[in-house]
């Protein structure tokens, strides 16, 4: 086991090749079962390399096109009498001072690695070079061209300019990632719990006096403990992100959309929400899926659905979803009306029915059940909709089932998402008395969600799973109904509640 | 869509009720999201101001609940994306003198409260964003530590054979935690910020 404090030791020795042949084994074992070691070693292999690799190789490699650039003028060589060339040249040996090795050895202390920069700082200092420059230029206007002066002047420049700021950056990012201080986690945190001793506590004080980074880092400790237990702000975040996900922001209703797509919006309301329309993208975006909902559905067909819906108060179609749920209009006004008279008979017999055999089950669920009207027939009778749904809905109709089925089910075969064809194949099983296939096929039409009869399909499964006795499953499935809060959620708190008290 | 009194949109950022949200979502994001887009944002950028925006407000109003007596609760939401939007782009170093403003704002929300508010709602964020990304073993007993609940309480729960394993666990969730917030870069950011 290698304690934390000689982690950094360890990985030192290890990566400059300083470990024994055994030691590097211990090394390597530890690294496979302390995760602490490993994260430590890739972060400080990643420096070391950062330091051979680039920042090294590219000083090694500006320096040296610098003395090639040298050499190829070889009349500055010759001419190498002034103190500029000097400088150079001792510019030069600065390649071998910055031995990956050497830095590797400042590495771990910070101030050596500042006492080091100081030192760089210190052999260059700008303010020298210029006295010295000056000295220089004298020399050239004796001894040689003013060419060969400025182009000098041009690599002392350059050298002092870039690669010397090049080297302080690199050195200074590699300050900037190392500790800025070598007080523990686990002290800093003793030292706020106050269980630290006195004297180690007076240390850490007195560093902060100093050290801003330490000053910094208990905050963060003081800190943290607060910002993970606001448990109220994390889930407000949450559930925003949720919303920012799923939901779309404009202030328009769909039946404005439906309006605006209809062109039935005039003047306040219409400039009202072209304003919106041109600067909300959300809002864009709706009213294409809108659009995109009518050409499924086919423009002509709701024409003539909205025909055959004439005599049909305004007011039970324009409510809230209107155009996703075309079909309900019909039924909301006669049939709805039966349909609840049904479900009244239903719950005066109910009871008694439930608790009987299977035979009465089946009584209950005939009085419940009516075959779901075929609109599609009425829609399809002035639209090119495909002829085989066609023909399979006008069978339908005509209540011969055992045929229509066929013909429903040679649509799903070719196109299997077809929830018009699957919903109608599991209203035929059903009439057919084949209840577990009925199932099946109001499941796919639920699960595939994209259509428009989901919600009917729910509710008839639900009364497949009471006529094959599937109790419990038939509650569930009524559960779902009611959360769901459509248009048979009333139905199915109803059947629920009877479906309780039969228990 | 039902519409919501500023008051109850008050008590519904309060209890973080999801329709209230829903609605405000609905009502003012697209606007917020038009004013970042024409001053050189992207969507995720008016996603995160939006929600930092609603965030900074529950901690407003936590502290005071009379927020808007004074002013609706449009103008606030309004300024206060505003406000942090500018903070974002000063930090990006976008220019802000050339921001298109088309966001109705009220210069006197932008006192020192806010921008010290803004600025503990950063960080805090920025440590909470760094607690999600712990396993939950280290969520969970990081934040069971923080309700003062017994070590060997901890240990039991989690399974743990003795408290002092469940101890060092927790430091070491700890550090993790610590170590990754000290890499970020926003954290550096806001250290530079504060000095």
């Amino acid at each position: 086991m290698i304690r934390k404090v000689e982690f950094l030791k360890w990985i030192e020795n290890y990566l400059s090749g300083q470990l024994t042949f055994d030691q590097k084994k211990i090394f390597e074992d530890e690294l496979k079962v302390n995760s602490e070691l490993r994260e430590e070693f890739k972060f400080q292999s990643e420096i070391y390399n950062a330091i051979f690799e680039d920042d090294v190789m590219d000083l090694r490699e500006t320096l040296s096109s610098l003395s090639m650039a040298e050499e190829t003028n070889p009349e500055d060589k010759v001419q190498a009498s002034f103190d500029l060339i000097e400088e150079l040249d001792t510019f030069n040996q600065y390649d071998k001072k910055v031995d990956p090795k050497e830095l590797l050895n400042y590495y771990d202390s910070l101030p050596k690695i500042h006492v080091y920069q100081h030192d760089i700082a210190s052999k260059e200092n700008i303010h020298h070079f210029y006295n010295e420059q000056e000295v220089a230029k004298v020399d050239v206007e004796d001894e040689d061209s003013e060419a060969d002066a400025s182009l000098m002047d041009e690599i002392q420049a350059a050298v002092l300019e870039k690669e010397v700021l090049q080297l302080r950056e690199s050195l200074n990012q590699i300050t900037h990632s190392m500790p800025e201080h070598n007080v523990s986690d686990e002290k800093i945190e003793k030292y706020i719990e106050g269980t630290l001793p006195e004297n180690e506590k007076i240390e850490i004080e007195n560093e902060m006096k100093v050290n801003s980074k330490l000053v910094a880092d208990i905050n963060l400790h003081r800190n943290l403990e607060s910002a993970l237990q606001e448990n109220d702000v994390m889930e407000l975040r949450s559930e925003m992100d949720q919303i920012i996900k799923t939901q779309t922001s404009h202030t328009k209703e769909l039946e404005d959309i439906e309006k605006y797509i209809d062109n039935e919006l005039v003047g306040e309301d219409l400039k009202s929400f072209e304003d919106e329309f041109y600067s909300n993208s959300d809002l864009k975006s709706d009213v294409k899926l809108h659009k995109d909902v009518n050409a499924a559905i086919g423009e002509r067909d709701i024409i003539d659905l909205r025909d055959h819906l004439g005599e049909i108060s305004k007011d039970s179609y324009t409510n809230e979803s209107k155009s996703i749920i075309m079909l309900r209009p019909n039924f909301s006004s006669s049939l709805m009306k039966r349909s609840l008279a049904a479900s009244i008979l239903i719950i005066v017999g109910l009871t008694a029915m439930l608790k009987l055999a299977p035979v009465n089950n089946e009584k209950l669920y005939d009085k419940y059940y009516e075959a779901y009207p075929s609109y599609g027939l009425s829609r399809s009778a002035s639209t090119d909709m495909d002829q085989n749904l066609k023909q399979g809905l006008v069978l339908f109709s005509e209540q011969n089932y055992a045929d229509a089925l066929g013909v429903f089910k040679s649509i799903i075969e070719n196109d299997t998402e077809n929830s018009v064809a699957r919903f109608y194949a599991g209203q035929s099983y059903q009439n057919l008395d084949e209840n577990r296939n009925a199932i099946n096929e109001y499941k796919s039409v639920v699960e595939h969600q994209q259509n428009l009869f989901v919600e009917q399909a729910e509710w008839y499964m639900s009364l497949c799973l009471i006529k094959e006795g599937e109790k419990q499953m038939a509650a569930q499935q009524l559960n779902k109904i009611v959360a769901s809060n459509g248009y048979y959620t009333q139905d199915a708190k109803t059947l629920l509640r009877r479906l309780k008290y039969s228990d | 869509m039902k519409s919501y009194s500023d008051l109850q949109i008050q008590k519904g950022i309060l209890r973080n009720d999801n329709l209230v949200l829903q609605y405000i979502y609905k009502q003012f994001f697209y606007k917020v999201n038009s004013f970042i887009k024409k001053n050189s944002g992207e969507e995720e950028d008016a996603s995160d101001i939006f929600q930092e925006a609603i965030i900074v407000i529950f901690r407003k109003l936590k502290e005071d609940d009379s927020l808007f007596e004074n002013r609706p609760f449009q103008t606030y939401l309004f300024s206060v994306c505003r406000f942090l939007w500018l903070k974002q782009l000063e930090s990006r170093r976008i220019e802000k003198e050339k921001v298109s403003e088309t966001l109705p704002f009220q210069e006197d929300v932008y006192d020192d409260n806010l921008t010290e508010l803004v600025l503990k709602n950063e960080r805090y964020s920025l440590y909470q964003r760094h607690f999600k990304s712990l396993s939950t073993d280290c969520q969970k007993i990081m934040q069971m530590f923080f309700e003062k609940i017994p070590l060997k309480q901890i240990a039991q729960i989690m399974g743990y054979k003795s408290e002092k394993y469940a101890k060092k666990r927790k430091y070491k969730c700890k550090e993790l935690l610590i170590n990754r917030i000290k890499q970020d870069a926003d954290y550096k950011k806001i250290l530079e910020d504060d000095t």
